[in-house]
């Protein structure tokens, strides 16, 4: 197991490698760079004093060694955007909204998305279960910013019940500048295509399990109805969901860069998205370090799940393709 | 045979759907008396299952409709309360079925699985429930059974789990087990390993059991009484040795001309029983074996009655006793 | 061989029968045929041309002006002929994307899954680095080095499409190059491209054409999302997503500016993901495919 995991980070920090080489590469492939295009004409030796300032006077080769034995130090450097401070600051200011964003999504995605499922398995056909299956169809295809925007236009403008955008500055929190008024929103519109997929998830393998011939050996014993349910159908019915959890994930991250632009929320996504229009390297750099290793190491907790949840599963025995 | 312990009276299951109503079970009789071992032998879609699952009551009640009684301890268990159904179920009455690999559940470890019934109904500590486990995995046969408590089912044999779950029946000490053709799934060997077990501890324990096989070669040594059932009927109900010296259904015999036999060496080819079973949607209002029958007469368009070869062997045929 | 055709052709026969009896795949089908219908007459049916400003007409409302009945935009284009050609955009690069994504992801797929070797080894590396972080961001990281505009958003998209359908592709040749017939042909002496080309995709087109038609979808939503945060097509070209994100300063008032566009968006999607999930279940009624 422990080998396994070592194995696993070895070959995240490959893939790291290998993505770090590929966007340098591909951001200083084309000509010209982030002063070049927005800002106009800057004289020739003011231009080759900020390449010097930013080391774009280098061989590329180069730049991407002093960029990494830097970055190994988590320093990455300075983003074109705002000189007086650095990418590592910046990040980890917008980081901490964007993982507030996330986490409430989560787990309300989580949260609403199992009760709904089990409900629909426990009540299969009724209004509840033909609900939970049309809102998910809808949840599954419709983009969250299509989303976002009907909500908007409902409970903002239309009923003016909730802000338009923002976060945790309305000034109604629950505790402190937490659980505000304006994250109600956001995290509706964000969670509901991972809460539908849940939903479907936990109803379709409930369903499963209910029918499994276990259940019938654990009600032969004469177990509660709770106690069923409890101890051997969703112990078992986990399975799939760890599977839409891990399928969530890319979804989840990049949902974030359209919830934070709709509601205008200064997060991660929107930094990302004002770095692609900038070109600001360091910022896009670090950001998809970032994103890759995160990702890795969720599927990586996604795996170890499994086999928490069903011994059968033996890591490194024979690796998902 | 003078005290039952168990009695079915007239046991009806149907199961409404889209396409008809399925009469799986149609009016089933029998008692099982105290340290008794009865068999219930027919083919596959007799019945047979349905028949038991419904005595416990394992069937959701929103797919079936069940009539008739079932006589246990004094009380008609089709009409105890959920909670006193539950009450019965694993303490006074347990079941072992069919697939050893399916009917454990994979992630959970086999000690919790056996345990759990003795927790629930007897309401002791883990801790004795485990030693209570460790003793009930030796007893059927599970050699290191305190290292075997902590595994899980995939970690054994299709035989070994069969052993697991006879001694999960047993860890309350039921007076019943009900054991659904637990050895189709099985090798034969493991299959005789298993019904020597099970005859043992049925003495040791003084249980009476209900077996229910498709296969009459295996009743012969096992059971003490046999009843063959047909697309949802008895239709012959005798002590295992007069069944198989003097059957007296043309089904039974067909059962017994379909096995080999080693004790008479009978020249006799051996043959199966043509045809098929009737639809239970649309059941027949003749004899139900009519089709498949070489005996039948004008007669047999009604469906027969009881005949009473003897004080312990019925036949349900029109022509019993004159075959 | 006519053998191999007949069952061909009732398999044909028995999935035409399974879409036609799925409604919401009837739905799909006659959503996405009314979407291309505008996108490729949009010049014909829209009353003004997408780039048209009248600087005296800006954010009217619908029904306010009789030329416009569903008001004018920002700038004072005509809302309705803007959507119109929004379709267009929209067909425009999400087909062209996934037939890239096709030409490429299709014999590169099956070249890696029949002959393996040092190429399936390098192609599986792509694919594997190419999966370690979500494609949307690396359409936005080459956008970023490319310039936004329709060809780039073609481009990027395409880059990052055709990694699925190599993955299914070499799933599916994987398997089938092992079955009976292969065997059989090989015995008989057809060479290894004719078997490639003459048995092997033939038999492996149904997942892959469930994954271009749900591919078709992802790609609306990505041209969408892009132009919707600023990433996608310029002005004055028509995109739904760009229409979304342009209008959230004005959705106060002009609502319509926000509703239209989105209520486009959401049809044509969910039109193509009810056509595709029709043709999964008409194609491969074992559900045997997840894509
Ligand atoms: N839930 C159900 N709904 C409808 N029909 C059922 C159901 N369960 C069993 N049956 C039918 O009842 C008949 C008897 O089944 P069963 O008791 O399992 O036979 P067996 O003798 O092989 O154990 C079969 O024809 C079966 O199709
Ligand atoms: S009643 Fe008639 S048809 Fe039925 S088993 Fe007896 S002889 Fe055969
Ligand atoms: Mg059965």
């Amino acid at each position: 197991m422990l080998g396994y995991i070592c194995g696993r980070i070895l070959a995240l920090m490959m893939i790291l490698l290998a993505v770090s080489v590929i966007v340098f590469s591909l951001m200083h492939s084309v000509p010209g760079g982030p002063f070049d295009e927005r800002k106009g004409r800057l004289p020739p030796a003011a231009k080759a004093n900020i390449l010097k300032k930013y080391g774009l006077d280098q061989p590329v080769w180069k730049q991407y060694i002093n960029y990494m034995s830097h970055a190994v130090r988590f320093d990455f450097g300075i983003p074109y955007q705002r000189p007086h401070t650095t990418v590592a600051k910046l990040i980890s200011k917008s980081w901490a909204i964007t993982v507030q964003v996330g986490l409430t999504t989560i787990v309300v995605a989580f949260g609403f998305g199992i009760l709904a499922g089990v409900y629909a398995a426990y009540h299969q056909n009724s209004w509840i279960d033909t609900l939970v299956t049309f809102v998910s169809s809808l949840g599954v295809t419709v983009p969250n910013f299509v989303v976002a925007m009907w909500l908007i236009l409902v409970f903002a403008v239309s009923l003016d019940w909730l802000p338009m955008g923002g976060w945790g500055s309305s000034g109604q929190c629950l505790i402190d500048k937490y659980f505000c008024t304006d994250w109600i929103l956001p995290v509706v519109a964000y969670a509901i295509a991972p809460m539908a997929i849940v939903a479907r998830y936990t109803r379709a393998s409930i369903v499963e399990v209910m029918g499994e011939d276990y259940v019938r050996t654990a009600r032969a014993k004469g177990l509660s109805e709770v106690k069923v349910m409890r101890k051997h159908v969703f112990r078992n019915a986990q399975i799939p969901m760890v599977t839409a959890l891990g399928t969530e994930i890319p979804n989840l991250i990049t949902g974030s860069i359209f919830i934070e632009s709709t509601f205008r929320i200064n997060g991660l996504g929107k930094y990302f998205v004002t770095s692609t229009l900038n070109r600001d390297y360091p910022m896009i750099m670090a950001t998809f370090l970032l994103v890759a290793f995160l990702w890795g190491i969720l599927y990586l907790l996604t795996d170890i799940a499994y086999t928490m949840i069903d011994p059968r599963v033996r890591l490194g025995a024979k690796s998902l393709s | 045979m003078d005290e039952a312990l168990l009695e079915v009276e007239d046991l009806h299951v149907h199961f409404p759907t889209p396409d008809g109503v399925v009469q799986a079970v149609n009016g089933i009789s029998y008692s099982l008396g105290k340290q008794e071992i009865l068999a219930i032998v027919g083919e596959s879609g007799s019945g047979k299952s349905v028949g038991v699952l419904s005595l416990l009551r394992l069937i959701p009640t929103r797919d079936c409709e069940v009539q008739g009684s079932v006589h246990f301890e004094g009380r008609d268990l089709l009409q105890l309360s959920d909670a006193e159904m539950r009450e019965m179920r694993g303490n006074r009455i347990a079941m072992v079925f069919q697939d050893p690999m399916t009917s454990l559940n994979p992630v959970l470890r086999i000690g919790d699985q056996i345990q759990e019934s003795i927790i629930e109904h007897q309401g002791i500590s883990e801790k004795v429930a485990k030693g209570r486990a460790i003793e009930l995995l030796a007893l059927v046969g599970i050699p290191e059974a305190e290292k075997r408590y902590r595994h899980y089912p995939h970690q054994f044999s299709g035989g070994m789990r069969q052993r697991i779950m006879i001694a999960a029946g047993l860890a309350c000490e039921p007076s019943v087990l009900i054991a659904d053709e637990p050895t189709t799934a099985l090798d034969v060997t493991i299959q005789a390993q298993i019904i020597d077990l099970v005859k043992r501890l049925c003495r040791e324990i003084g249980m009476s059991v209900i077996w229910i096989t498709h296969d009459l070669g295996i009743v012969a040594g096992l059971a003490d009484r046999v009843a063959v059932m047909y697309a949802g009927k008895i239709v012959e109900f005798a002590p295992v040795d007069q069944l198989f010296k003097t059957p007296q259904h043309p089904y039974s015999k067909g059962l017994l001309n379909s096995l080999p036999r080693l004790d008479t060496r009978s020249e006799k080819p051996l043959e199966a029983i043509e045809g098929l079973p009737p639809n239970l949607i649309h059941y027949p209002t003749s004899c139900p074996f009519l089709e498949r029958c070489s005996y039948k007469t004008e007669q047999c368009q009604t469906p027969p009655e009881k005949q009473s070869i003897s004080t312990t062997h019925e036949v349900w045929c029109h022509h019993a006793g004159k075959l | 061989m006519s053998n191999s055709t007949t069952t061909r052709r009732s398999f044909l026969k028995d999935a035409i029968r399974r879409f036609s009896q799925n409604r919401l795949a009837l739905i799909g089908l006659f959503l996405v045929g009314f979407i291309l219908f505008l996108a490729l007459f949009a010049d014909l049916l829209s009353p003004f041309a997408y780039d048209r400003v009248y600087f005296d007409r800006v954010l009217l409302m619908p029904f306010d002006h009789p030329e416009h009945p569903l008001g004018t935009d920002e700038v004072g284009r005509d809302y309705l002929s803007r959507l119109i050609y929004g379709a267009r955009t929209s067909m425009l690069v999400s087909l062209s994307v996934q037939m890239i994504a096709l030409l490429i992801g299709l014999p590169i797929g099956a070249l890696a899954g029949y002959f393996g070797g040092a190429l399936d080894f390098v192609i599986s590396r792509i694919i594997d680095i190419m999966t370690a972080f979500p494609a949307l961001l690396f359409t936005i990281l080459i956008i970023s080095v490319l310039g936004g505009g329709m060809l780039t958003i073609i481009v990027a998209l395409s880059i990052s499409s055709w990694i699925v359908i190599a993955r299914i592709t070499r799933a599916q040749v994987l398997t089938l190059r092992e079955q009976e017939y292969c065997t059989a042909a090989r015995g008989i002496g057809a060479s290894e491209w004719r078997i490639l080309f003459r048995h092997l995709i033939p038999n492996a087109m149904s997942p892959i054409l469930i994954a271009v038609s749900l591919g078709i979808p992802t790609a609306i939503f990505a041209e969408a999302g892009l132009s919707f945060l600023g990433l996608g097509v310029n002005d004055p070209i028509a995109s739904w997503g760009k229409m979304v994100g342009a209008s959230n300063a004005y959705v106060q008032v002009y609502w319509h500016l926000a509703l239209l566009p989105t209520l486009a968006i959401a049809l044509t999607m969910l039109g193509f993901s009810f056509l595709g999930d029709g043709l999964r279940d008409a194609l491969d009624p074992k559900q045997k495919i997840r894509v």
